[in-house]
């Protein structure tokens, strides 16, 4: 009775599946979905997308055996569609083959520099002053040149691989996340910019943020209006060598793997 | 059905059997076109998984899971609609046949406005993806790249959950002028082929997106 019942005879008619097939068929889809969403809640860690894959997999043969009528079909349309897994199959093995091969990217914790500048010379210098950008301009180029190269263009060789790009310095000034006074630039070094590739540098001493800032305003197309405000900050970190913290982002960043893939 | 016999199939068929059997073919060739085009995504979607592990496990709890569980729900239960909208049609009952269609069309209304609540959310919480991520609760670098994931593979299939109700629409616009019965009924067929692939890719999203990782 299970016989294709698709000859090329002219007389021949539409096997008819009993109602009841769908309706069990439904059945089974829902129980399955109810059990991958169960299932979601316990952690088998790398067993999980299995688990759930084997599931779909179920569900999705029994949605072309019935619904699709694959069940009753001729061969030829069987092996039509079952190319398509083949093709996806051969896809998925080169796909991991490759992937699996490669070194996976290690996200680099942030180290602190070489202290450029210490807190008592800090003091000493004036905010804004050629010397105090010069010695930040040693930690930029360690630092955050790979990502936002060494013209502040935002054009490192890490940057191309990274979402969202790394801020052009140059740029105009209202894009800036946490604005571009030097308090703005100074707490987005001390907490990074989540969701992206900015990590935090709160490991960096404050004395060599502060130089940093420095030098990374000296590629400011425009100055932000609020000068005074930044020198009374200026003063407040000279004061208590503290400055701007908070909950900071994770210090690590994706930039060895990106750069890895732009020099290949 | 006043036509004669030979108007059932077009001239360049030898009966309608034949156009039923060619058509079908066709069908099954462009659903293989259609799995090919997820199936990149998918590939895709298992790389940057493989390398981001961190990343997608934190990313996919801003989903709802309980949406698009009720989603799946509903696209399985139009499945099941479609399908019978065909074995009504075998059996010569147009009305019945009609309101399944119609069951399967409302079935396809809901999932988009259950997607269009879903989208809502994620925009407002700065979730779009490339420039226009705003979000800042995410902690891992790179979050962005699950919601590019997130919205292009949902999105491609909510096209297709459209285009589908759009055949689902044309179907029942010809179904009502009488143009299907038992012995002609071929083009219900293949919109009903073309809405199981619709459910099938969704059937493997959900844990994908949702639940996995």
């Amino acid at each position: 009775m299970e016989q294709n019942s698709h000859n090329n005879t002219n007389k021949h008619t539409h096997h008819l599946v009993p109602f009841k097939v769908y309706v069990v068929t439904l059945i089974a889809l829902l129980i399955l979905t109810v059990l991958t969403v169960g299932v979601s809640y316990i952690d088998f860690g790398k067993g999980n997308i299995y688990v759930s894959m084997g599931i779909a997999t179920i569900k999705a043969s029994l949605v072309m055996l019935f619904f699709m009528g694959l069940r009753y079909d001729n061969n030829l349309n069987r092996a039509v569609i079952l190319s398509s897994f083949g093709g996806l199959a051969i896809f998925f093995f080169y796909a991991a083959a490759d992937s699996w091969t490669r070194e996976k990217p290690k996200l680099v914790e942030v180290k602190a520099a070489a202290v450029a500048i210490s807190l008592d010379e800090l003091k000493k210098l004036e905010l804004g002053s050629a010397e105090l950008a010069s010695k930040g301009k040693e930690i930029y180029n360690v630092n955050c040149a790979s990502c936002h190269g060494t013209e502040g263009k935002g054009d490192g060789i890490a940057a191309a691989a990274l979402n969202p790009h790394p801020r052009n310095f140059h740029g105009a000034l209202s894009d800036w996340k946490n604005g571009a006074s030097a308090k703005a630039i100074y707490v987005t070094l001390a907490n990074g910019i989540p969701g992206t590739g900015m990590a935090s540098y709160q490991t960096l001493p404050v004395a060599d943020r502060w130089a940093l800032v420095h030098y990374v305003r000296t590629f400011l197309s425009e100055k932000p209006a609020s000068a005074s405000g930044d020198a009374k900050y200026a003063a407040a970190i000279k004061a208590d060598g503290i400055g701007g913290s908070g909950p900071a982002v994770k210090a690590t960043i994706p930039i060895d793997f990106a750069i890895d893939r732009m020099t290949k | 059905m006043s036509e004669s016999h030979a108007a059932d199939h077009a001239h360049h068929f030898e009966s309608v059997e034949h156009e039923f059997d060619a058509g079908k073919l066709g069908m099954w060739l462009f659903l293989v076109t259609e799995i090919m085009l997820f199936g990149g995504l998918f590939v895709g979607y298992g790389i940057f998984n493989y390398l981001y592990p961190e990343m997608f496990r934190e990313a996919h709890h801003e989903l709802n899971k309980v949406m698009g569980a009720f989603n799946t729900i509903v696209l399985l239960v139009s499945s099941l609609t479609m399908a019978l909208a065909i074995a009504f049609i075998q059996r010569n009952d147009v009305k019945k046949s009609k309101l399944m269609l119609i069951i399967t069309f409302l079935c396809a209304c809901t999932f988009l406005v259950v997607k269009y609540f879903e989208y809502s959310a994620k925009i407002h919480h700065g979730l779009l993806p490339g420039h226009f991520f705003t979000n800042t609760d995410l902690q891992s670098a790179n979050a962005a790249l699950f919601f590019s994931f997130y919205f292009v593979m949902t999105g491609i299939h909510g096209l297709h959950v459209l285009i589908g109700m759009a055949c689902i629409a044309w179907i029942y616009w010809r179904m009502n002028r009488g143009d299907f019965n038992a012995h002609k009924f071929g083009a219900v067929e293949f919109v009903g082929l073309y809405w199981h692939i619709v459910d099938l890719i969704w059937i493997f999203l959900f844990p994908l997106l949702y639940l996995v990782v």
